[in-house]
């Protein structure tokens, strides 16, 4: 199809369409060995990115995730870190870095659950909770924002929950960590959108093989019959969105939550 | 190509936004169905694009104040086109003021252009949808409703209606896998906003915190985005451009 008029409308739409939506971008995927990074790792490589996967514990499916999405001019690097600790949070970015030679795209994927009624749990359980899904993405993005600031240019997604708005029982520590990590964003948007930053989440709902994957299958079909899309959500529902966010089709979306939900809850978002 | 053999209309494609959009869908591969307001504006349309041959783009002229002229729209779009895969129904501004100094008449007209049609259209194209048991619905409206401005209460009033029957259509039509989203733009600087609002755009890019206005290539951007299987579990949600605004 071929626009007339400004050139430039013509090619860059063209490329989006043809090329990809982040073509000859650079990613770096914090949590890609989940069932959400590494969706998100394949599908911004179908669309022309390079990335960078990160992983904590997971050192096999991280590397069968790379080795699969290597192609030879567009090597896919791996590193492992515990985001926990702001150092190794430090040390991941720059190494992607140094990897991919600058920085344009951040998602925070990492995420865990550790359920239970409030009255039993524990403090570790709590502060696990909180360290890995809000202090985590927060210590990756302090030096991914001096990086991407010194640019002027960068787009940072942070993987929340829709339990982050809704609430959930027994999981209290959960909701808590993402309603924290989708007001985080919010604040971070407004801070970094005059430096050229801009920063977005998502909220999906219980995603197949994610953080919930341990509940019981009662629960589950439960939550799948009460779903106004009648089945839960599976990675790649959660990717797409997360790709139109690091692309620039969103150049003019700051600090907004997507609810990727089937149509679950959507009186309350 | 994401949208090869999909078939779009668009409501309103004769104003800016809706050039916008049927060019981002248009260059994802759609068949392009335009709909404008009048004879004359079907005559001097035109879309700066040349359609690969997969590809029709045909114009609509055709009233919104009756539900018999909308539903006769569509029978003519069904029969060029086999049916609808996307309807992009984007709401043409229109004046609004105060509260103090609205009738009952102004804000009367707000609901009748906006979303009345809205109604009639979604009735219509769920008709073709649920047939083939897909489709997307995308309500593009300027989403003033969800802060309230003392100078649009009808735009605002009109909007808040528009948010609430997406919500509606969405939890409706979901189990026919129609997904029903909308796109809510903040200060667009190509929008024909009436002129106490084209001041007000200039005075929020100062407010904004990324700094400029936004375009309607910016919202058109989002309904392609909507358009396509990237949003294929997302419904009934407001998708927010407006830079910000809200925060």
């Amino acid at each position: 199809m071929k626009a007339e008029g400004d050139p430039s409308v013509e090619d860059e739409q063209r490329k989006h369409a043809q090329l990809g939506l982040v073509h000859d971008k650079t990613a770096l995927i914090v949590g890609a060995s989940g069932v959400i990074g590494s969706a998100v790792a394949r599908l911004f490589v179908q669309h022309g990115a390079t990335v960078c996967i990160h992983y904590f514990k997971h050192q096999h499916t991280a590397q069968a995730l790379a080795d699969e999405l290597s192609t030879a001019g567009r090597p896919c690097t791996v590193h492992q870190a515990d985001i926990t600790d702001a150092a190794e949070a430090t040390r991941l970015v720059q190494g992607a870095i140094h990897d991919m030679g600058h920085l344009d795209i951040l998602v925070n994927c990492a995420g865990i659950a550790r359920d239970g009624a409030i009255q039993f749990l524990t403090d570790s359980e709590w502060d696990e909770v909180m360290s890995t899904n809000v202090y985590g993405p927060f210590a990756v993005c302090k030096p991914a924002i001096a990086h991407m600031s010194k640019r002027r240019s960068g787009k940072i997604i942070n993987v929340a929950s829709v339990t982050g708005s809704t609430g959930q029982g027994m999981r209290t520590n959960y909701g808590a960590s993402k309603g924290a990590l989708m007001s985080l964003t919010k604040s971070m948007a407004h801070h970094l959108a005059p430096l050229g930053v801009q920063v977005n989440a998502i909220a999906p709902q219980i995603i197949r093989g994610g953080v919930s994957a341990t509940a019981s299958p009662t629960y589950l079909a439960e939550t799948a019959k009460i779903t106004p899309a009648g089945r839960l959500g599976e990675a790649v529902d959660v990717a797409g969105p997360v790709l139109f966010l690091a692309s620039p089709l969103a150049d003019f979306v700051v600090g907004e939550v997507l609810f990727v939900t089937g149509g679950l809850v959507t009186h309350r978002v | 190509m994401q949208l090869h053999g999909k078939t779009a209309l668009i409501i309103h494609g004769d104003i800016p936004l809706g050039r916008e959009i049927a060019l981002a869908l248009g260059m994802e591969g759609a068949s392009l169905a335009i709909h404008v307001s009048n004879p004359k504006a079907a005559t001097e349309y035109s879309l700066d694009i040349a359609p690969s041959d997969k590809q029709a783009v045909e114009v609509y002229a055709s009233t919104l104040v009756d539900h018999t002229a909308v539903k006769a729209m569509f029978d003519k779009v069904r029969a060029r086109f086999g049916g609808i895969d996307i309807l992009v129904f984007n709401a043409k501004p229109q004046p609004s003021d105060t509260v103090k100094s609205l009738s009952v008449d102004d804000l009367k007209l707000h609901v009748d252009t906006d979303v009345k049609p809205l109604f009639w259209c979604a009735k219509e194209v769920s008709k073709l949808m649920v047939a083939r048991k897909s489709g997307k619905i995308i309500p593009v409206y300027f989403g003033i409703s969800a802060r309230g401005d003392a100078d649009l209460a009808s735009w605002s009033a009109s909007g808040g209606a528009i948010f609430g029957l997406v919500k509606c259509l969405a939890t409706e039509f979901v189990r026919y896998g129609i997904n029903v989203n909308a796109v809510s733009y903040g200060y667009i600087e190509d929008v024909a906003f009436p002129p106490h609002v084209r001041t007000a755009v200039k005075d929020y890019v100062d407010y904004l915190d990324i700094r400029r206005a936004g375009t309607s290539r910016d919202v058109a951007q989002a309904v392609r985005f909507l358009a396509t299987g990237m949003s294929d579990y997302m419904t009934g949600q407001n998708l927010y451009v407006n830079g910000g605004l809200l925060l």
